[in-house]
């Protein structure tokens, strides 16, 4: 915790779940033991010492929205989000420059004093412990001897209401010097000293520092020592018959008005007269809970912390047309993949929807996005690349095409199919020569979220996809020759998040506009093979079929053995080889001769270094080709 | 037949029954002609005639509302195609602990009254001691795994929870068996019935 929103996302995630234990606390107050009861704590204290909001995720309800939300109402700017790095306070990072901070400073400086509190009167207690009558053997030795427990320093000290256990190193077995005190008290505290509950105490203590100003949280640490002296009252009662049991019924009623203190480190039978009812209750309800019940406690406890430690991540934005709570909405959605990023990216320009541009966008863009709700209303992103928004065919989606990794980060070209063509161009009404925009993007992490950025403005261009690569769009090309042919392999590569809405009525559906932040690529490669004639013409008789088959390569990689394909076959094998072969025709001579071209879905979307080709003319094979990259060819043409 | 038996094998037999309507679903649409909610009406009945025999079942009472109401307004709103489960993860969770803890409880009180009231060397009371750690244990594995992190919960998990959640319909329609069993043996010890 940097900052008080980080404070408020810490303590507001633990009020949620310090509500929910209570509740289920209550419900199953008569029910189970009091082990269970002060063990159910754990679950708070696992919360508490968990950074909130850590990945994104929230637990029972999405409180970093609402501390988004506020801060952003509060403060005016929608640039930031909160982030706990860790569950304690941490020196703010700069010095303090705004009423928020000076309620962080405000907030440390309450945190440190309450700290220092409990330091001092800790160590006056010792100084006074230190003052005592020493006390050995006797009715302590009597006791923990009878009992089998461990025994400490014992000290008798004046003006002491009742006996008590101080420290957890050098514990100090503290006993009222006016008074003879009952063996069943000793024996309360000797079970304090035997399980090391003061150190309970001082991780009560710790975090009643830490959210000093959360009565809530105030609350649930004096139900949680109030559970920790039930836990031992129990374990008394485990080791008394009959009426003695009573008599310890007797002596803590007797308690009822007593004052105790409340020092961290220090584990005293009296608690306060509320709760010391609530003990005595517990008391006439005691029994020696079944073997069956460890496991229903163990289920329940289980089934009580998954969600609350597991949390749960926001997938969908808010719609309340609320600039500040759907904004914070769009910028708590983290898209946890880069896939996410770009499908959301991607969606964003489809719908023209600034709330889906925030889940994407980074912080610096965030500003901006708001004040273009303020001013084109809810909703509406205002963007010069969104000049198209009302041409895209949504039935089609988008893709990404040939995605490429940089330094952690991703590039590929987002292409949107076009319903007709853009005004001064014309369109055939061919499916395979459609009009699209694409866009190069860019994605990459920031903070725990992947965002993106365009690197250059939307264009439009015309599909040409008639032999398998989409040849108006870029690709990567692999060549290599011989034997008066130069064999061209083109690459292409479309990603996209399958998401798809429910069937209608006739079992269609059509791709999904809402975004999928942590969506997954599904990816197609599209291969086309082509030959080339670059001999004489006169050598042109020479040939009259020509036949290649190609495969993926990996440099330093052995060549695999390629099929060997006959004229007039085209497709791919099942070792993953893309081969075609033909009778040369005449007017095939001047353009380049096609010879295979297909597509495969679930393939890698990054490009093979290189492609092993066997060459075949008459029937014959006549080359084993590598075939390589373009030099210097780029990805995107 | 007594009324402190009349009780008894009513008691037992609405349990039998209350389960019966738990874990069988005969649905028209969304909306199921065997609800939950009846189940959990038949067994605070069942509740009612057997906390004499056994006073620890009156504790069971205000879960028993609780669930009843909740499965109650599930069944309502599956009418307008809703589903209450996820609506807000709090409630979910204060009602699966609380279903947790009555299953568990109920079916303990169940075996108690099986060991007290079932023929010589029979063993009605084991049965339902080993339903009840059974169903117990595989409700929290399936709410455990439901619980995890929607892209944490891949198609094995899903396919445990589903097999997990099976078994303990399996496990619960054993205890009905063994409840009804038990019906029959508290009624033939009376020659008049």
């Amino acid at each position: 915790m940097r900052d008080i929103w980080g404070f408020l996302l810490q303590t507001l995630t633990a009020s949620g779940a310090a509500v929910l234990l209570i509740a289920v606390k209550a419900m199953l107050r008569d029910k189970l033991s009091p082990r269970w009861q002060f063990s159910a704590w754990g679950g708070l204290a696992a919360v508490l010492l968990v950074p909130a909001g850590l990945g994104g995720r929230y637990a029972l309800m999405n409180w970093p929205l609402l501390v988004e939300a506020l801060r952003s109402a509060l403060t005016g700017k929608f640039g930031t989000l909160t982030y706990v790095t860790a569950p304690v306070p941490l020196p703010p990072a700069s010095a303090p420059a705004s009423l928020w901070d000076w309620l962080y400073i405000a907030y440390l400086a309450g945190a440190a004093a309450l700290a220092a509190r409990y330091i001092l009167s800790y160590i006056r207690l010792r100084l006074a412990l230190k003052g005592g009558r020493p006390v050995t053997g006797g009715q302590i030795a009597d006791v923990a001897e009878k009992y089998g427990l461990p025994m400490c320093k014992a000290v008798e000290v004046g003006g002491l209401q009742t006996a008590f256990v101080c420290g957890v190193f050098r514990p100090v077995l503290a006993l009222p010097a006016e008074r003879k005190t009952d063996d069943k008290v000793i024996l309360h505290e000797l079970l304090h000293l035997k399980y090391r509950d003061a150190a309970w105490g001082l991780v009560i203590s710790f975090f009643r520092c830490l959210h000093w100003c959360n009565p809530l949280l105030w609350l649930c640490a004096d139900m949680a020592s109030s559970d920790l002296e039930a836990l031992c009252d129990q374990r008394v009662l485990e080791r008394l018959e009959g009426e003695d049991r009573r008599d310890y019924g007797r002596i803590l009623l007797s308690m009822a008005d007593e004052k105790y203190a409340r020092v961290p480190g220090t584990s005293s039978m009296a608690n306060g007269s509320r709760n010391i009812r609530r003990r005595i209750e517990a008391i006439v309800r005691f029994k020696r809970y079944p073997a069956g019940m460890k496991l229903v406690s163990v289920c329940i406890l289980l089934v009580l912390l998954c969600p609350l430690l597991a949390g749960a991540r926001a997938r969908t934005t808010t719609d309340t047309g609320d600039e500040y709570i759907d904004l914070a909405s769009a910028r708590t959605t983290r898209c946890t993949t880069f896939a996410g990023a770009f499908d959301t990216y991607a969606k964003a320009v489809i719908t023209g929807r600034n709330d889906y541009r925030a889940m994407c966008a980074p912080l610096s863009e965030q500003d901006a996005l708001a004040e273009s709700w303020s001013e084109y209303g809810s909703r509406s992103w205002f963007d010069a690349n969104l000049s198209y928004k009302d041409l895209y065919d949504r039935s089609l989606g988008y893709g990404i095409y040939n995605l490429a990794e940089d330094n952690g980060a991703w590039e590929g070209l987002l292409v949107l199919t076009l319903q007709s063509a853009p005004e001064g161009q014309t369109w055939s009404g061919n499916s395979s020569e459609r009009w699209v925009t694409v866009q190069p993007l860019r994605a990459y992490r920031e903070g725990g979220r992947w965002v993106v950025m365009p690197l250059g403005d939307a264009k439009t261009c015309q599909r040409d996809e008639r032999d398998g690569v989409d040849q108006g769009l870029p690709y990567l090309e692999y060549k290599d020759a011989a034997a008066d042919f130069t064999v061209r392999l083109l690459w292409q590569a479309e990603s996209y998040v399958d998401s798809r809405t429910e069937p209608d009525v006739f079992g269609r559906s059509q791709p999904d506009i809402t975004p999928v932040p942590d969506g997954k690529f599904l990816s197609e490669t599209q291969e086309t093979v082509l030959a080339d004639y670059t001999g004489p013409e006169e050598n042109r008789a020479l040939y009259d079929r020509i036949a290649v088959s190609a495969a993926e390569l990996k440099s330093g990689e052995a060549r695999h053995v390629l099929r060997a394909p006959k004229s007039g076959e085209t497709g791919y094998s099942s070792d993953g080889s893309v081969f075609g072969g033909l009778f040369l025709r005449d007017d095939w001579w001047d353009g380049p001769i096609f010879l295979s071209g297909g597509g495969e879905w679930g393939g890698d979307p990054t490009p093979p270094e290189l492609y092993a080709a066997d060459l075949y003319l008459n029937g014959e094979k006549v080359a084993e080709l590598t075939l390589r990259p373009e030099e210097g060819g780029a990805i995107y043409g | 037949m007594d009324e402190n038996r009349r009780r008894l094998t009513s008691g037992v037999s609405q349990a039998a029954w209350g389960y019966f309507f738990l874990h069988i679903d005969i649905n028209i649409g969304p909306v199921s002609i065997l609800p939950a909610f009846v189940g959990y009406l038949l067994m605070l009945s069942a509740i009612g005639n057997l906390s004499a025999e056994r006073r620890e079942l009156k504790l069971l009472r205000p879960l028993c509302i609780i669930l009843a109401i909740w499965n109650g307004t599930d069944w309502l709103a599956s009418f307008v195609g809703t589903d209450l489960d996820g609506l807000f993860v709090p409630l979910d969770i204060l009602v699966s602990v609380a279903g947790l803890y009555f299953h568990f409880q109920f079916l303990t009180d169940m075996a108690a009254l099986a060991e007290r009231c079932q023929p010589r060397g029979a063993l009605i009371a084991m049965r339902l001691i080993i339903c009840r750690t059974v169903y117990v244990t595989l409700i929290a594995v399936v709410n455990v795994l439901f619980s995890l992190p929607l892209e944490l919960r891949d198609d094995a998990r899903v396919a445990i929870a589903i097999l997990c959640g099976l078994a303990s319909a399996v496990a619960a329609l054993t205890a009905m068996f063994g409840l009804f069993s038990l019906r029959r043996s508290i009624a033939a010890e009376n020659p008049a019935n």
